[in-house]
């Protein structure tokens, strides 16, 4: 049984994902060791452009050239800068036709594996896992678990995915592939936001469908919980390859806010750490800013 | 300074201790976030939480003598595990792992009154 970590990256006019995806490629090297291959799915142009550490880091390069018009999305970087760039996510439905492996751990680009537990997933008698929960960093918010409109299905984060090749899962892609075609209609039906397409809702969608509506009973990733930090955070630095500082922002309660100016801006910051546990970070602009740093870390450990 | 003057500072210094304590509290739930992630042990297919009453059914397993054992994973699978004796070292080698290291941070963090002092360092 092979088995291989498969990250998909492909460039826009803002965010260099080749890069970050090396780095995420070097960070699940650096602590995870029961794979065979590292694979990219990525496209030409972003290929071309990183060849050199691309190559280096990857056992396995995919190229696919997918002509479909991308998302148009907005990324924040803080909560004082946003950054309008278009957002190619829609290859994901392809990763089970793609991936060469037997077993595949899909991860996305921004998240760092700081731990060895999704060593764990290999050999599982699941033939697909993936997180119903999530954390985020800053505990903003009071629940584990998203909706897809506050109160409809519950929402499964696509950030990492395993999956078997067996009927289950191929059935859980075409049905992924149908939801893709007709977004739409499948938003309307959940009453999902259909502004942009978002993996995390058509995994959801897929999944509920193929279970029958037992969401319950989809398989959840060894690490329980998803930790997020989301795009409105800036890290503070990387100490470790496994311990990452965090600015967490925090929109002010509506008493504190009496009590500010109104120029100021209308959030709190606060600094915390994670230590040897995998973060999904989502402003990527401030994963970018560290990615030289952790880069370094990452070679000195290697020396 | 009259008497507005001497509750607003008061009022200010209590805002400022709550920033304080809400720091805190944050990086006591993050180590908490991470002793809930690590705490897995994964054996034939299954992922169990190491949790004492796990460590506690293994023990128990094999003081009445039971090799192997049958039990339900995270994801409510039935599960073999096959040596339990092997199985509860490495559950507990686990465990221990992740508690000293929590412990550490969690004392790191209980012996400093400024959190950046303790990142910092």
């Amino acid at each position: 049984m092979s088995k291989g970590i498969v990250i998909l990256a492909r460039n826009n006019e803002h965010y260099d994902y080749a890069k970050i995806a090396v780095l995420c490629a070097k960070m699940a090297k650096e602590h995870l060791c029961l794979y065979d291959e590292l694979c990219l799915i990525t496209d030409t142009p972003t290929y071309n452009a990183s060849k050199e550490s691309i190559d280096k880091t990857f056992d396995k390069v995919i190229e696919v050239n997918d002509n479909t018009r991308p998302s148009y999305r907005r990324y924040h970087d803080t909560p004082e800068r946003d950054i309008d760039a278009h957002f190619m996510n829609l290859d994901r439905s392809e990763v089970y036709d793609l991936s060469p492996y037997d077993e595949t751990l899909l991860i996305d680009s921004d998240y760092l594996i700081m731990s060895n537990v999704l060593d764990q997933v290999w050999g599982s008698v699941n033939d697909f896992m993936i997180h119903y929960d999530y954390c985020d960093l800053g505990h903003t918010h009071n629940t584990r678990r998203a909706y897809l409109d506050g109160n409809t299905i519950p929402m499964a984060w696509a950030t990492v995915v395993y999956f078997r090749k067996s009927v289950y899962a191929q059935s859980v892609f075409t049905m992924i592939k149908h939801i893709r075609k007709n977004y739409k209609y499948y938003c309307t039906l959940f009453k999902a936001k259909d502004h942009l397409y978002r993996n995390d809702y058509v995994f959801a969608m897929a999944l509920h469908i193929i279970n029958g509506g037992l969401t319950d009973k989809v398989p959840t990733l060894p690490n329980k919980y998803l930790v997020n930090s989301f795009d409105i955070d800036e890290i503070y630095k990387f100490k470790s390859t496994e311990e990452v500082i965090i600015l967490c922002a925090k929109r002010r309660t509506s008493e504190r806010k009496k009590r500010r100016i109104k120029e100021q801006p209308q959030y709190d910051t606060y600094m915390t750490r994670l230590l040897g546990a995998d973060i999904h970070i989502m402003n990527k602009k401030s994963l970018l800013r560290h990615a030289d740093a952790l880069l370094e870390l990452l070679e000195n450990r290697n020396v | 300074m009259n008497d507005i003057e001497t509750k607003q500072e008061t009022l200010d210094s209590a805002f400022d201790f709550a920033n304080a304590m809400y720091s805190y509290n944050l990086a006591k739930e993050n180590i908490k976030l991470k002793i809930d992630n690590r705490l897995v042990y994964s054996v034939n297919g299954g992922t169990f939480s190491v949790t004492t009453e796990f460590l506690n059914f293994l023990c128990f397993a094999l003081q009445h003598g039971e090799d192997s054992l049958i039990m339900l994973d995270n994801n409510r699978n039935p599960i073999l595990i096959p040596d339990v004796e092997e199985s509860l070292e490495k559950a507990k080698t686990i465990y221990d792992t992740v508690m000293a290291q929590a412990y550490e941070e969690l004392k790191q963090l209980e012996s400093s009154r400024n959190i950046k002092q303790v990142f910092d360092k």
